[in-house]
């Protein structure tokens, strides 16, 4: 027994620890407390409802059985935890390819770069902030490439039958505005 | 870029997808054995994935369905093999040990008014007027108790050591006209969550003393009540 109250202030890495512990009370706010975002992208990348559901369940699974192995160096936890959901989706749809997503549908998903996220840390908004102005400067069909490859998981192939493009039209959108964003981010920033 | 320039390019060339989560198997083996015998091409890995980690960020939040969150824990209670309603030998001890250190106190609502027992589904946010350490025979300090006026007047017992008394033990309050009420007993099986809980009358709010008794009768520990 511990104290929901309390743990519904604790900061995301002290929540994590908790729920690496086995807490049952730390596990109910911590799903409270990132379910939004987690069923946000495995809807996203699934582009199915009950899949969706299944996906973000999995991730949340998969957050509680490896918490002990969460590195705060390399980010933060709701970016751990939405790389953990990325993943667990993209099997999710190899393993049970629901029907097709509408592109119009699944590009209306697709944030706008200067989309406020008050939900990210401070530290991923600091990396965001500096992220978004390039994103947004980027030529329409690479920043489409980018976000389809990012956010909803689409492989350059998908992004090709999507965009209506060869697949390597769809690869070099993709790497030319992964590397103009990537050059945006400073080698020393924290992760 | 270090001497092996070659298999810098082959590393560039494929670092976006590397970064993404791809590519599989051996391709991927050799990118990231590359990547730990290069500096260069391990920074700029490093870069691409910070980009692709934060940009997943920017994916829309998302009400799930009703009931999601239930779904989630008994998903992970059934992981742990102790299904929904279970708990392990070793949660049940973290637990008691947890309660015992609590600075904020949850109580639960017993259904229907059975109080006596408590329950884990229903804690909410209660505020104690008078408190006092459980103290046993021999000194030793067995636990707390305190009397809550909200959400209803009960008395809320913190053990903090794995069967500290017999296995069946009475609980009496005693107000400052030295009048003792006996207000219910508990066992092994109510307080193996490390806390007990009995609705009490009103008027036992102001309660000074509090005692913990056999079967017998015979006192095993007592607490001093004073203002929360």
């Amino acid at each position: 027994m511990t104290w929901p109250g309390r743990l519904d202030r604790l900061p995301d890495e002290a929540l994590l620890a908790a729920l690496a512990l086995d807490d049952r009370d730390a596990a109910a706010v911590f799903v409270r407390r990132f379910q939004r975002k987690v069923y946000g992208l495995a809807f996203v990348v699934t582009g199915d409802r009950a899949l969706a559901e299944d996906a973000a369940q999995g991730a949340f699974e998969k957050a509680w059985r490896y918490a002990g192995s969460y590195d705060p160096r390399r980010g933060s936890v709701l970016t751990w935890l939405m790389t953990i959901t990325r993943n667990v989706a993209i099997d999710a749809v190899r393993v049970r390819r629901p029907d097709a997503m509408d592109p119009t549908m699944l590009l209306g998903l697709l944030p706008a770069a200067s989309s406020p996220d008050p939900e990210a840390s401070a530290i991923d908004s600091d990396t965001l902030d500096r992220i978004r102005p390039v994103l947004e400067s980027l030529p329409i069909e690479q920043r489409r490439a980018v976000l389809l490859a990012t956010v909803a998981g689409r492989t350059t192939t998908e992004i090709g039958e999507i965009e209506g493009v060869p697949i390597g039209t769809a690869k070099t959108r993709l790497r030319t505005g992964l590397l103009k964003l990537a050059a945006s981010v400073d080698r020393e920033s924290p992760r | 870029m270090s001497a092996s320039t070659d298999r810098c390019v082959h590393f560039r060339e494929h670092a976006d997808d590397l970064a993404l989560g791809g590519p599989d198997g051996r391709l991927r083996g050799e990118l990231l054995a590359h990547a730990t015998e290069c500096s260069a091409c391990q920074s700029h890995l490093d870069e691409l994935t910070l980009v692709t980690d934060r940009l997943l960020l920017l994916a829309p939040s998302m009400e799930p369905p009703p009931g999601f969150e239930g779904r989630v824990l008994d998903r992970l209670a059934t992981s742990r093999g102790d299904g929904p309603d279970a708990l392990s030998q070793r949660q049940r001890t973290r637990r008691l040990y947890a309660v015992a250190a609590a600075a904020v106190l949850l109580v639960a609502v017993v259904a229907g008014g059975a109080l006596g027992r408590w329950t884990r589904s229903t804690a909410q946010t209660v505020r104690a007027v008078r408190s006092g350490e459980i103290v046993r025979a021999d000194g030793s300090v067995a636990g707390r108790i305190r009397l809550v006026d909200k959400p209803r007047p009960m008395a809320l017992v913190t053990i903090d050591q794995p069967r500290p008394f017999s296995s069946e033990v009475h609980c009496s309050l005693v107000g400052p006209d030295w009048k003792s009420v006996d207000v219910g007993s508990w066992s092994y099986a109510d307080i193996e969550h490390g806390v007990w809980a009995v609705g009490i009358e009103a008027s036992l709010l102001d309660a000074v003393h509090m005692n913990v008794l056999d079967a017998n009768g015979s006192i095993l520990a007592t607490a001093t009540l004073t203002a929360a």
